[in-house]
């Protein structure tokens, strides 16, 4: 068999494949690989940052109908793709030696929580912010689409309004559209991240997040939380109080310009 | 060329030596004709075939391998491929893409795994039985027995981990086991 083989080589019926062949091979293949983990990270931390921003985690707290508009709410398309490109991870780097001596579990979760680790820092920063108000102006290929997408979603028995002002029993806001709406508060309304239940720290000019049945232009409150609306987001946090476990209060202080920045960093400093 | 390793007979051939595989094919024909003979169980002149193919595209892809790590797991990685393939043009099996047992660990360290029959035992069965064992559980058992390969090896060249090695190799021993005395009974 051995001389037939060679003989096959020497008269070139059989050719050795060059290096260079098996290096850009390598090349593309590891291309290819930290490709799809961007995308995959991209798509988790877009998932994140949605959910963030539109509260959609807070649905879940009003029973069933919270569920049933959460799971509405919940970008579940790329959240799927998301999951389906983990797998296509875990696939490709099966291929990598030593990864394949160890089952596939340990492989899965690491990969898993890697993803996950970065997908969540990157959802808190300003990346998302930056992309989305891109998106608005048009100037987003590709992805612009998905953003702008999730700006247009409106969910049922939920709606998001500016305090113009409050008394002991309702709260009064105007939403983006203009539309005035009376909030009911009653003693089962339930306020995020205050346990006293009191509105008290829900001031004039604060954006709230309310859940529940309206009638007319009125809206029997479910839940009310305080909401930070996209444009309200800085583009760089100066200072920022750790939230105090009993007032349950976020101070941002969003730059208003430049020179009120330089203020706002010598009273820190001097404090 | 006798006194060289496969290792750097093959970075020989790497570098032009077209004589020099020669010396591998000599090195490993007989290995690969029983993995194939036992792997596949058909008649010689198809084994001859496959065979060919295998250090054929062994010679075609050399460059590929790296001298710093083994040449025989990396041989029997192609030789794993290409029987597999000549299994599937057959369709006797289809053999998945997902096998639950790769999923999860399994604690079957080789040296301490208990073995309950003698490795004589195991040939006589083999010899009879491998036939009827799905190749999920008939390659690693030709390969430990026959080809005398670590679960390392093993794992490198079927590219499972290693505790589903053991794990395999513990449930064809054990299916082998039922299938030779249904044989020894028929027999009787």
């Amino acid at each position: 068999m051995d001389s037939d083989i060679i003989e096959k080589i020497k008269s070139g019926e059989v050719k050795m494949k060059p290096k260079t062949y098996f290096i850009l091979k390598g090349v593309l293949f590891g291309f290819g690989l930290v490709l799809i983990l961007f995308f995959t990270i991209f798509l988790f931390s877009f998932v994140l940052f949605v959910a963030r921003l539109n509260s959609i985690l807070f649905f879940s707290t009003f029973g069933l109908w919270g569920l049933k508009t959460f799971l509405i709410s919940f970008p579940w398309a790329s959240f799927f793709v998301a999951v389906g490109s983990v797998l296509l991870l875990e696939i490709l780097t099966k291929k990598l030696t030593k990864v394949y001596r160890y089952p596939i579990i340990y492989s899965f979760l690491l990969i898993l929580i890697v993803i996950l680790a970065v997908s969540l820092f990157i959802s808190k920063t300003t990346a998302h912010k930056k992309l989305w108000e891109k998106a608005r102006q048009n100037q987003l290929p590709v992805a612009g689409r998905l953003y702008q997408d999730y700006e247009t979603k409106k969910y049922r028995d939920v709606y998001v309004g500016k305090v113009l002002e409050k008394t002991d029993k309702d709260i009064r806001v105007e939403t983006e559209k203009g539309e005035i709406l009376d909030i009911m508060v009653t003693r089962k309304t339930y306020f995020l991240l205050l346990p006293d239940r009191k509105k008290a720290e829900i001031k004039k000019g604060n954006w709230i997040l309310v859940v529940g049945k309206k009638n007319g232009d009125k809206i029997n409150a479910l839940g009310i939380r305080r909401v930070k609306r996209l444009e309200e987001l800085p583009l760089k946090i100066h200072y920022i109080k750790p939230i105090d476990r009993f007032n349950a209060t976020i101070l941002v202080k969003p730059p208003i310009s430049n020179e009120r920045i330089e203020i706002n960093r010598k009273e820190i400093d001097l404090k | 060329m006798s006194e060289k390793s496969d290792e750097e007979i093959a970075e020989m051939v790497q570098s032009g030596d077209i004589d020099a595989f020669a010396a591998l094919i000599n090195r490993y024909q007989e290995k690969m004709m029983r993995y194939a003979q036992k792997f596949l169980s058909s008649h010689e002149e198809e084994i001859k075939d496959v065979i060919q193919v295998i250090f054929i595209k062994a010679y075609k892809n050399i460059q590929s391998f790296d001298p710093k790590r083994k040449f025989s797991s990396w041989l029997y990685r192609i030789a794993h491929n290409e029987l597999v393939n000549t299994l599937k043009k057959k369709r006797v099996v289809s053999l998945s893409l997902f096998n639950l047992d790769t999923f999860v660990p399994y604690f079957a360290a080789e040296n301490k795994l208990k073995e309950e029959i003698s490795r004589n035992q195991m040939w006589e069965m083999v010899n009879k039985s491998i036939e009827k064992l799905e190749p999920k559980y008939r390659e690693p058992l030709i390969l430990y027995y026959f080809q005398e390969l670590s679960y390392k090896e093993i794992s490198d060249v079927i590219r499972i981990p290693i505790s589903t090695v053991g794990i395999r190799l513990r449930r064809a021993r054990k299916k082998l086991k039922s299938i030779y005395k249904e044989l020894e009974s028929d027999h009787e």
